[in-house]
């Protein structure tokens, strides 16, 4: 393409991009160019129909919040009529245990507004003492609990200045001195593992909490974890899926973007920044184009960030040692999408039928050892002997689009090693033996499992998301960086790039590893926005407002 | 919910794509409403095997570049960056003898190729060269681009001119007939059969010969889309954005709106309402627009029974998507490197009674094993397919939509499978090694086409067979042909209409004319240049 100059340049063209971009085209007054390297943008937004023709499945984020996307239902109104709808299935979340079959399921707020279904499923579950703890647990997450709309203010501004605490600490504090908190100092110290089964008296909701904690990618052996407990309930019920997959949300940006006067080319590389005197003037495409800007706002992950597209010689030495020791290894997935002729019948819908419409269904068991085991197999780059399987999406019963007629989709996901602990050739065998292995262990779960039931599916695992999404590089993590102390918001990536600006004028930097919590959310979209309209005094849509 | 606009188009293939182009630009409020999560229809580029190997996995072959009106009135190429490669070397078909067949964008290599099989075919086909070409640019790909002339007002202008009198002739032939008629060897048969019918015309079917000067033309004239066919459908729909229209995916039409004997929008199956203030075109095939779409007792009965009488193609398409480890190396190329450079490889057929048989099998829901077919390896000739180093392939075989009689025989992933490994089996005889270069592959079958795209009925890729009764004016019948449909204000633009399928940009951008002829408005462009001389030559 020909050279080109425009107010913004984008590099990348994955959600927070996304997010980005548009507010700097609609409040920013921007003229926006995104770069996306893939044949299509979106980045964690991303569906595809590869388990068979005609059945969705979502390469990365596939279950959404309500709270994922609060800043865009408020400064895009329009982003519903632009193709963005969230669905649910009755069931939000749930758990069978393998050796009764019992099962858990854990309905949807809509589904049960007061709470009281699912109230009354974890006292048949779990017996009274962990039910009224459950419901202590559950009713931070109401508006006036305090926990979520605590979470959601870290998530949505940028860090505090150093040494203050984040609106969540604080309010944790306040908590804490409560005479009825479920949690103190010592607890939040706790690795995951030792939390889950301290907090509860039925193994089965402990297996549930570090099934949870593990999913966002918590590494659930290491200390500090003991919030997710409390998380694993209060920001987990409502869980949604978007129509048509979640690769819509992706659509519906793209549309504002174009209608703000926003470009975006895919299939086109970013190779370097353009730095002249410590600031940054635009990029340089693969092939040699120069873009020209007045900022660049980038989206690669820090170690891309500072060792290729900024360069080291343009970094202090402490910045870059602090980048290349980050942790990163440890949020690694093996997620497959199924296309099947039959939904599910789950042998637990004996015990409640609701479970066979159940979002987000973890298949589990009383053996909390084999479930802690399994992270330490992989710390030493082994794929677990024991599948600890979560089945995800049913997508297609809540929503007919995502499968033909009468047919269905399923997901199912584990965490692995790292993409770079087998070869490619490894890789392959390994999708084979792991679609027979999840087969094998569904028939305990299931009646319908077979085989036969089997169009086909989209496996995906560490090796693919480290080639599909550069940043995700080299293991494939899901995070780009871990979840571990001292990579945790406000701190992470590391200080001195966690507000968004880096050590070069003009150029920001925002992506998963920034923020409170990863996910396919608007929160590191939103936020970098918020410190390029600090910076260049542009409109501001948040005053008055707790984000 | 309730939205308004000018224009509501049903499907966001490449047809609606271009009736959304021209009309957004031409001020119109436009709407597309799209069943599939991603725009495109047939323009799909997918990672379906593995991440960075990017497969289309529908159309691939994009034959109509030099003449589609829409890419230079779109400006595809300057504004949104467009590109296309043309391998020059486009047919490759080995035979067990060691000799191989070639075709290449350059006739005289060509006749070279086909010498070493028969000197006087050689002949032929230079001569076939020059007469199909001036077929193409004065009548055929002309034709393409505006609405059909009943079939006696075509006629006579044809005896009129003596291009068109030979057309007429060749129409009235098979493509059998046709090509015994120009060729004496048996392997150049084969090859020419192959590459004027698989697509989905009928070998021995009479009176519609002229699609056989037309593929056999277009055979040399294939082009891939520089990043995948999806571009294409992503600068269409930049288009449709920025001149204010939108796309909308996972949108289930259920209705067509019809007040007062006028289209005025669409329902959907979720019960939003799109109101069309001026027109609807749907681009979906005809039992969907008029059988399922439109209320009861709408339209009269004898034209109701007219749609019911609609046929689907004959077969359809097996494809196997491929993610190699590196390119295949053919056996002929120890001789020719250049025939590694191939971009279709046509194997497994020795003469045309190969095809015959294959062709018959099919009838019967058949595919033999050892049943032919043609791949390709798009990334070897625009490396932005697949990772460095690395190759993306397809093999292509017509197959029987109903497999021992049960399309669901093609949903069996085991049965699926199966199938591919015969098919690599043949490859393998040709391009030894290649089984094991294979990463990953993806399966696609006539049934799995039904499922992607609902409008492809029992895996019609074209919406419907070609037929000389399902051609031209009669495509998909004399009151439709020319986009405009009984009811007022609802248009037709897929391939179920003149020209038909094979993302040829036809449909949609007659449709868009239409629309912009009944509303009056000033059209921003202009006739295409090849359709002004042969209007004046008296051919259209």
């Amino acid at each position: 393409m020909a050279d080109a100059t425009y107010d913004a340049v984008i590099v990348g063209g994955g959600n927070k991009a996304l997010v980005t971009a548009i507010y700097l085209a609609k409040y920013g007054g921007m003229k926006v160019a995104l770069f996306e390297e893939r044949h299509e943008l979106g980045g964690g937004w991303g569906s595809h129909e590869a388990a068979a023709p005609g059945f969705i499945s979502n390469t990365h984020a596939s279950t959404v919040r309500r709270w994922y996307f609060l800043p865009l239902y408020r400064d895009f109104p329009e982003i519903e009529e632009k193709g963005l709808k969230l669905l649910h299935n009755k069931v939000a979340l749930g758990l069978i245990l393998k050796e009764d079959q019992s099962c858990l399921p854990l309905y949807h707020p809509e589904e049960d507004p007061t709470g009281e279904k699912t109230f009354r499923e974890v006292r048949r579950f779990a017996g009274e003492r962990d039910a009224e703890k459950w419901l202590k647990a559950y009713e931070l997450a109401r508006p006036e609990g305090g926990y979520q709309s605590a979470s959601l203010e870290d998530l949505f501004n940028l860090p505090p200045p150093p040494g203050q605490p984040t609106p969540l600490e604080r309010w944790l504090n306040d908590y804490m001195k409560r005479p009825d908190a479920l949690v103190d100092r010592r607890f939040l110290n706790l690795a995951a593992d030792q939390a889950a089964s301290e907090f509860w008296e039925s193994e089965g909701l402990a297996y549930f909490t570090l099934r949870v904690a593990k999913a966002v990618g918590f590494p659930t052996e290491v200390g500090d974890s003991g919030l997710e407990v409390l998380r694993s309930i209060a920001m987990s019920l409502d869980r949604c899926l978007i129509q048509g997959g979640t690769h819509s949300a992706a659509h519906a940006c793209q549309r504002i973007l174009l209608e703000n006067g926003g470009k975006f080319f895919t299939k086109n590389k970013v190779k370097k920044a353009l730095i002249e005197n410590g600031a940054a003037h635009g990029i340089i495409l693969e092939d040699g184009t120069e873009v020209r800007s007045k900022i660049v706002v980038t989206t690669v992950d820090p170690y891309q960030l500072c060792f290729e597209l900024i360069g080291p010689e343009h970094l202090e030495n402490s910045l870059l040692r602090k980048v290349a020791c980050l942790e990163r290894s440890l949020t690694c997935i093996t997620w497959y999408t199924w296309a099947i002729h039959e939904a599910a019948d789950y042998k637990a819908s004996d015990f409640n039928p609701d479970i066979n419409n159940c979002q987000w269904l973890i298949l589990g068991s009383r053996n909390m050892e084999s479930l802690i085991q399994e992270s330490h197999w992989r710390r030493v780059g082994k794929n677990p002997p024991d599948l600890h399987i979560v089945n995800f999406h049913h997508h297609s019963l809540a929503d007919p689009t995502q499968a033909p007629q009468g047919n269905h989709v399923i997901g199912s996901e584990i965490h692995a090693a790292p993409a770079y602990a087998l070869s490619e050739r490894e890789w392959m065998e390994y999708k084979k033996q792991h679609a027979e292995g999840t087969m094998a262990e569904w028939r305990y779960y299931m009646r319908n499992m077979s085989w036969d039931n089997v169009i086909g599916y989209d496996a995906i695992t560490p090796y693919d998301a480290a080639r599909r999404q550069r940043n995700m590089a080299p293991a494939g993590n899901w995070n780009i960086i871990d979840r571990v102390p001292g990579q945790n918001f406000p701190f992470n990536p590391v200080p001195e790039l966690a507000s968004h600006r880096t050590p070069i004028k003009n150029l920001y930097a925002t992506g998963s590893a920034w923020g409170r919590y990863n996910a396919g959310h608007t929160g590191q979209g939103y936020t970098c926005y918020k410190a390029i309209a600090e910076d260049l005094k542009l409109k501001k849509t948040w005053e008055g407002q707790p984000w | 919910m309730a939205r308004k606009y000018d224009v509501v188009i049903i499907g966001a293939g490449p047809n609606g794509l271009i009736a959304g182009a021209y009309l957004s630009k031409a001020g119109l409020k436009t709407l597309i409403v799209e069943k599939r999560l991603e725009a495109g229809g047939g323009l799909a580029t997918e990672e379906s095997t593995l991440p960075m190997f990017l497969h289309n996995t529908h159309s691939i072959y994009h034959m109509m570049v030099d003449y589609a009106p829409a890419y230079r009135d779109l400006r595809l190429e300057e504004d949104y960056n467009v590109r296309y490669v043309r391998p020059p070397l486009q047919f490759v078909m080995p035979f067990s003898d060691g000799r191989c067949l070639c075709l290449y964008t350059d006739v005289e290599k060509t006749c070279r190729s086909i010498a070493r099989f028969s000197a006087k075919d050689a002949e032929a086909y230079r001569k076939m060269c020059g007469k199909f070409h001036s077929y193409m640019e004065e009548f055929l790909a002309p034709a393409t681009y505006v609405s059909p002339l009943s079939a006696l007002d075509q006629t006579a202008k044809l005896e009129a001119h003596p291009i068109g009198k030979e057309l007429l002739e060749i129409s009235e032939k098979s493509p059998i007939q046709i090509i015994d008629g120009l060729f004496e060897n048996e392997q150049v048969k084969t090859l020419m059969l192959y590459a004027a019918c698989h697509w989905g015309l009928e070998p021995d079917l009479e009176g519609i010969g002229f699609l056989v000067p037309l593929y056999l033309n277009r055979a040399v004239h294939y082009r891939l889309c520089v990043g995948g066919s999806h571009m294409v459908a992503q600068s269409l729909g930049k288009i449709v954005l920025e001149h204010g229209g939108l796309i909308l995916g996972s949108q289930q039409v259920k209705k067509i709106l019809v007040k007062n004997g006028r289209a005025c929008g669409v329902e959907t199956a979720s019960g939003d309402i799109m109101e069309a203030g001026k027109a609807v075109i749907s681009t979906l095939n005809p039992e969907q627009t008029f059988l399922s779409f439109i209320a009861d007792k709408t339209l009269d009965d004898e034209f109701v029974e007219k749609i019911k009488l609609w046929q689907w193609e004959k077969w359809s398409l097996l494809q196997i998507h491929l993610a190699l480890e590196a390119p295949p190396n053919f056996k002929v190329a120890a001789e020719d490197p250049e025939l590694n450079q191939g971009l279709v490889y046509v194997l497994g057929y020795e003469n045309s009674e190969d095809l015959l048989r294959q062709w018959q099998g099919m009838e019967q829901g058949k595919l033999d094993a050892k049943a032919g077919f043609h791949c390709s390896f798009p990334s070897v000739h625009d490396p932005s397919q697949a990772p460095p180093g690395k190759c993306t392939g397809l093999i292509s075989q017509m197959a029987p939509y109903a497999l021992d009689g049960k399309a669901g025989n093609w949903l069996d992933l085991k049965r699926k499978e199966k199938e591919a490994e015969h098919r690599l089996e043949i490859l393998e005889r040709y391009a030894p090694g290649t089984r094991e270069k294979v990463l990953w592959m993806a399966v696609s079958s006539p049934a799995d086409t039904e499922n992607r795209f609902l409008d492809m009925k029992e895996g019609s890729i074209k919406q419907g067979a070609y037929l000389p009764f399902q051609l031209g004016y009669l495509r998909p019948n004399e009151d439709c042909s020319d986009t405009r449909t009984p009811i007022p204000g609802l248009y037709l633009g897929g391939a179920c209409c003149h020209p038909g399928g094979l993302v040829i940009l036809g449909p949609g951008y007659l449709a868009a004319n239409a629309v912009a002829d009944d509303l009056g408005l000033d059209k921003w462009w202009k006739e295409p240049e090849i359709v002004t001389k042969a209007r004046a030559k008296g051919l259209l």
